[in-house]
């Protein structure tokens, strides 16, 4: 994963509000930043995404590194703000493998209340991790997708309605990443190692 | 009392204002999904089942925690709802081990009711195929918590009605589960009456009483709003 920076930091570095993800980029990046709240990109010439939004996250392609760092320009992109840390990424991280740490710690962090947060986060990080495994199925694709939505609109509390943002917003973006990692079992970026499909094979 | 007027379903249903939709909505003779409320204890909303649609409100409103409001316009059904309701269940058909053949529950499940109601016909989900340890010591009664839901009713009957809190919840997310006492065996807790009353409002086959037949073990918490009415709005 690539690295965090406070957003309060880069305003103080900056302009306010009216900085580019950008113009935040040129900005020596010291800090861990907040957890909470990140906003991700990927700044070399291969740069992939940012994520802006929480841990809860929501990734935002490359393409898009010229948007203002405001509430309404994140909201028109579909993210949020959140408490505005970002997290870069270049084309070395999987954005599978991404979402999958993300749900892991949702599955970790739920409370356990709710039957959708509870079981659903679960499920979810069970089949992302089937994805990173090499062990999906198309199938596991389309429930996932179905679990995303019904964790997101009938979850108790934010954590769980939050949750599937990393993963729907990484399919929304890098569906072709997901498609090469169960058709193709290669991660584009090379970071996946596929035990379970080799052990198969060497069978 | 003010009465309140809301459209459910397109009829018109009038209620107490302190009522909430679900109680305005059987009242009605329309019926909502519910699996974690029970009629004579708080309500949790954590089933999410009877979740609905309101004319104007972005989100899905749990019914079984929403107040009326003059002019209210409910949908209880639509694809999208039905489609929730039925992941929700596989959800918690795949969390436990729910092998209804072999559960002493069989035909007087709550759970197993209710996928059958909604069409939850088969589970596409992963299974998380727990190991849980069966307590089988206290005298009377057995709990397997393969078979529980997370409900919190035994929770909830124990320390509203019963008042002994002898259930209690331990542990966060997927690894959450209901305990006796400080998690220390059934048979051995000093709180516990054995009064048996979270048997009877256990919606599946998690709490039962040893020694009886499917036949025999069927739940009957009726007694629930009949002691809420004798003991008038305290609790």
């Amino acid at each position: 994963m690539g690295t965090t920076i406070g957003v309060k930091e880069a305003y103080a570095k900056g302009n306010g509000m009216m900085n580019s993800f950008r113009s935040v980029l040129k900005m020596r990046i010291t800090t861990i930043g907040v957890f909470m709240g990140v906003l991700a990109f990927m700044e070399n010439s291969k740069s992939k995404e940012s994520i802006v939004g929480g841990s809860e996250l929501f990734v935002i392609p490359a393409e898009y590194l010229d948007t203002p760092v405001d509430y309404e320009s994140l909201t028109a992109l579909g993210s949020i703000m959140g408490s505005g840390g970002m997290i870069v990424m270049d084309e070395s991280s999987c954005m599978v493998d991404v979402a999958r740490f993300f749900m892991e710690f949702c599955m970790s962090e739920s409370c356990g209340k709710c039957v959708p947060c509870r079981v659903g986060t679960a499920e979810m990080y069970e089949l992302l991790s089937r994805i990173v495994q090499g062990r999906a199925r198309m199938d596991d694709m389309t429930l996932l997708q179905e679990l995303c939505e019904t964790v997101k609109y009938t979850s108790l509390c934010g954590l769980g309605q939050a949750a599937p943002n990393p993963v729907l917003s990484t399919i929304k973006y890098f569906k072709d990443e997901y498609l090469a990692h169960i058709t193709d079992h290669v991660c584009p970026a090379g970071l996946c190692q596929f035990e379970a499909v080799a052990q198969e094979v060497q069978l | 009392m003010t009465v309140k007027t809301l459209v459910i379903d397109g009829r018109d249903v009038s209620a107490r204002e302190d009522e909430t939709v679900l109680e305005a909505a059987q009242e009605a003779g329309i019926f909502i999904p519910t699996l974690c409320r029970l009629e004579g204890l708080s309500e949790v909303g954590a089933c999410r089942l009877c979740l609905v649609e309101v004319k104007g409100v972005n989100k899905l409103l749990p019914v079984c925690v929403t107040r009326v409001e003059e002019g209210m316009e409910v949908h209880t059904r639509s694809e999208r709802l039905d489609q929730y309701r039925r992941t929700l269940l596989e959800l918690l058909f795949a969390e436990g081990n729910h092998i209804c053949s072999v559960c002493v529950a069989n035909g007087h499940c709550e759970l197993q009711a209710m996928a059958a109601l909604l069409g939850m016909d088969h589970v596409r989900v992963p299974y998380v195929s727990p190991r849980r340890q069966i307590d089988a010591s206290h005298e009377r009664f057995l709990f397997d918590p393969n078979r529980c839901i997370l409900c919190t009713r035994c929770v909830r009957v124990c320390d509203e009605v019963e008042g002994a809190h002898t259930w209690d919840m331990m542990g966060r997310g997927i690894a959450s589960r209901v305990i006796t006492d400080l998690n220390e065996p059934w048979g051995d807790s000093t709180t516990c009456t054995s009064c048996g009353k979270c048997i009877q409002v256990c919606p599946t086959g998690a709490l039962v009483e040893k020694g009886r037949a499917v036949a025999e073990s069927v739940k009957r918490p009726g007694f629930l709003p009949y002691l809420k009415r004798m003991r008038g709005q305290r609790s």
